[in-house]
């Protein structure tokens, strides 16, 4: 037998988000009740495709193919999300998105493009140094002046 | 059938030095991004969404649409030069394209390519023009429970015909059709789902959601390889093969029409519609083969059958955008964004409302096929250098400008937030084979939905026999019900004979 695990998380978070929000807004005043006209029926139909997402996610394998499959995920090289660039590249995203409200989105984004190109393996200065700053002044002067874009390009403070 | 009057005025609206420029601006980049495996034409209109915030609504979406005609030819360059098609639509252009390049035939393989994408493009958009009168005039009939059962009929069709899980299917569409009634119910004024936030209280911004889903997996794929491609590229240009080429295509009228046909009317079916009808066309010009064709070794009418069929769904699918307000693709999805992003909503009412930008559209398109034949030839034969960008300078810097554009939809930075978490989410979601199109589909219509919900309660209370005693619901669901039921049965009867896994979608 074969489970899918992340198959089952994601169903489950997305069924126990739903009825959260079904019924937070179905007692929230008197309106409740008519605001959730069309999300009562999508909430039971997520509660039915629950049940079925998850059958789907376990597999009986016959016992030959059962056998095979370790070896298989020995030849895979792709570690899904635990793979290291693509640990570091989410949590650059965090940390770039949560910098940018605060230092605006100049340095943050110099900072950014510089530890992704550093991290993945970019030795050559010129790259490392031209890129970001090139990147990131080209794109705050096209939105902030000629775009006017009303975004904070250096900290607020 | 075409309002010919609206049509010049639209027409006249095109004809500006400044939408040209802006039509070959966005055809090259388009075709860049096709031709790099990976990186999609859907990536390219995310990412330049927000620069096209400042052009009037018709210079934009001008723009972002040759954009979209630029990848979906893009895609077949690389299918023929590398064997490694750009975008899912090319992948039978593959299949004969590549044996041409391997008998040096390159050039005439990349005449076969431009000349059949021009003219599945340009019947594409003869048939849009055509048929958009009559479209809307269908479209217009719809009521909330037409809507919401041609909504349903989408999922089910993303479903089957992709291969994919129909219960995965239906329960992510469902969500994108929850989170998009996040935000203050227009019918009651409640605010729901928001956790507070004020900045949800107008509702999740479908064009940053959609931006983040297509464009953050792409980016998070891309960073476990240091280049995309990692192969030779055929090169040795000749220009007179390539004319060849493209005049050896007129040749094979009967495959054109016949492809065209499949692409346009398999174009209207969502999630699939390009690589379907690619694919099918090709299995007819195969059927329909004469002896001494080997199809699979290098024979010009796959990818005449290919890539018409691959650029004519184009049509198709503007077709069901315009008349319905219903995205077939992702391309389409981005699209939708566009005309919000400038106050408009894909629908029956466009058209009325609109009428000279409409068939402005339409006539960008058109005129944007004569323009492709120059950019195409331009970047097929310069492709060489484009593809062998390492991957860690394309990620950090589209991130950067994804995230400059999230910023620009509200002016606020919470959207990069909803952008990267979005993102990553959709990243999970395809690894685990929930077709992300289902829940963008959720998201633009949740609303909408929730809105036509709330009409058709005060009208007809708690009746909900009323759904199936119009024409339209009831076929919709005898479609639905007849579909669910067949994938149950071939599932619960087992694979049959000749059905090989992965085949299909």
């Amino acid at each position: 037998m074969e489970i899918e695990l992340q198959p089952i998380i994601i169903s489950t978070l997305i069924l126990g988000w739903s009825i959260y929000y079904y019924y937070s807004t179905v007692g929230s005043s008197e309106d409740g009740p008519k605001s959730v006209i069309f999300i009562k029926p999508l909430v039971i139909g997520i509660l039915v495709c629950f049940p079925l997402v998850v059958r789907g996610a376990i597999r009986f394998l016959p016992e030959d193919r059962a056998a095979e499959d370790p070896q298989k995920m020995e030849e895979t090289p792709d570690r899904g999300f635990l793979d290291s660039r693509r640990l570091f590249f989410v949590a650059a995203l965090a940390v770039y998105a949560l910098a940018a409200t605060f230092l605006g989105y100049l340095v943050p984004s110099i900072l950014f493009i510089f530890s992704v190109l550093y991290y993945l393996g970019s030795r050559n200065l010129w790259i490392l140094i031209a890129l970001p700053l090139g990147c990131a002044i080209l794109l705050s002067f096209v939105f902030r002046y000629l775009l006017t874009v009303p975004i904070e390009i250096w900290p607020s403070w | 059938m075409v309002d010919w009057s609206i049509f010049f005025q639209g027409l006249s609206l095109v004809l500006s030095f400044k939408i040209f420029v802006f039509m070959f601006i966005g055809m090259f980049l388009g075709l860049i991004f096709g031709v790099i495996p990976g990186l999609t034409g859907s990536l390219c209109i995310a990412v330049l969404l927000p620069v096209t915030f400042l052009m009037d609504a018709l210079t934009a979406l001008a723009f972002l649409t040759a954009v979209y005609t630029g990848g979906l030819t893009g895609g077949g360059i690389t299918a023929i030069l590398i064997n490694t098609p750009g975008t899912p639509g090319a992948v039978a252009t593959a299949f004969d394209g590549y044996p041409m390049t391997r008998k040096g035939m390159q050039n005439e393989a990349l005449g076969l390519q431009v000349a059949s994408s021009v003219i599945g493009g340009f019947a594409g958009y003869l048939f849009l023009l055509f048929l958009i009168q009559p479209l809307v005039r269908i479209a217009l009939e719809f009521g909330p429970s037409e809507m919401i059962f041609l909504t349903a009929l989408m999922l089910v069709v993303i479903g089957t015909l992709g291969g994919r899980s129909l219960s995965r299917t239906f329960m992510i569409g469902m969500f994108g059709l929850l989170l998009g009634t996040i935000g203050t119910c227009e019918a009651t004024g409640l605010v729901r789902g928001t956790l507070g936030l004020a900045e949800l209280e107008d509702g999740i911004p479908s064009i940053v959601v959609i931006i983040g889903m297509f464009a953050i997996p792409e980016m998070l794929n891309l960073i476990t390889r240091s280049f995309i491609v990692e192969v030779d590229v055929e090169t040795g240009h000749d220009f007179k093969k390539l004319l060849a080429g493209m005049r050896e295509t007129l040749r094979h009228t009967r495959t054109v029409i016949r492809s065209a046909l499949t692409g346009i009317g398999i174009g209207v079916l969502p999630g699939i519609g390009s690589t379907l009808g690619c694919l099918l066309a090709y299995a007819q010009a195969q059927r329909k083969a004469r002896p001494g064709q080997c199809f699979g070794e290098g024979e010009p009418e796959g990818i005449i059958a290919a890539e018409t069929a691959n650029n004519a769904s184009e049509g198709g699918a503007m077709g069901i955008l315009l008349a319905l307000g219903i995205p077939g693709s992702g391309s389409t999805a981005i699209l939708v964004a566009a005309f919000m992003l400038h106050g408009m909503m894909p629908g029956p009412r466009l058209l009325k409302e609109n009428g000279p930008l409409i068939y402005g559209l339409i006539s960008a398109n058109i005129i944007q096929m004569f323009l492709l034949i120059f950019v195409a030839v331009l970047v097929a034969f310069y492709m060489g250098r484009v593809i062998f960008v390492p991957t860690r300078i394309i990620a950090p810097t589209l991130i950067a400008v994804m995230a400059i554009g999230a910023f620009s939809v509200r002016n606020l930075f919470f959207d990069v937030y909803l952008l990267f978490f979005f993102g990553v989410f959709a990243w999970f979601l395809r690894r685990n084979d929930f077709p992300i199109i289902s829940f963008m589909i959720g998201v633009i219509l949740g609303n909408r939905l929730d809105m036509e919900m709330f009409r058709y309660s005060i009208l007809f209370g708690n009746d909900l026999s009323i759904f199936v005693k119009r024409p339209i619901p009831a076929a919709l669901l005898a479609v639905i019900l007849f579909t669910v039921g067949m994938n149950i049965y071939r599932k619960y009867k087992g694979p049959q004979k000749g059905d090989q896994p992965g085949t299909a979608g």
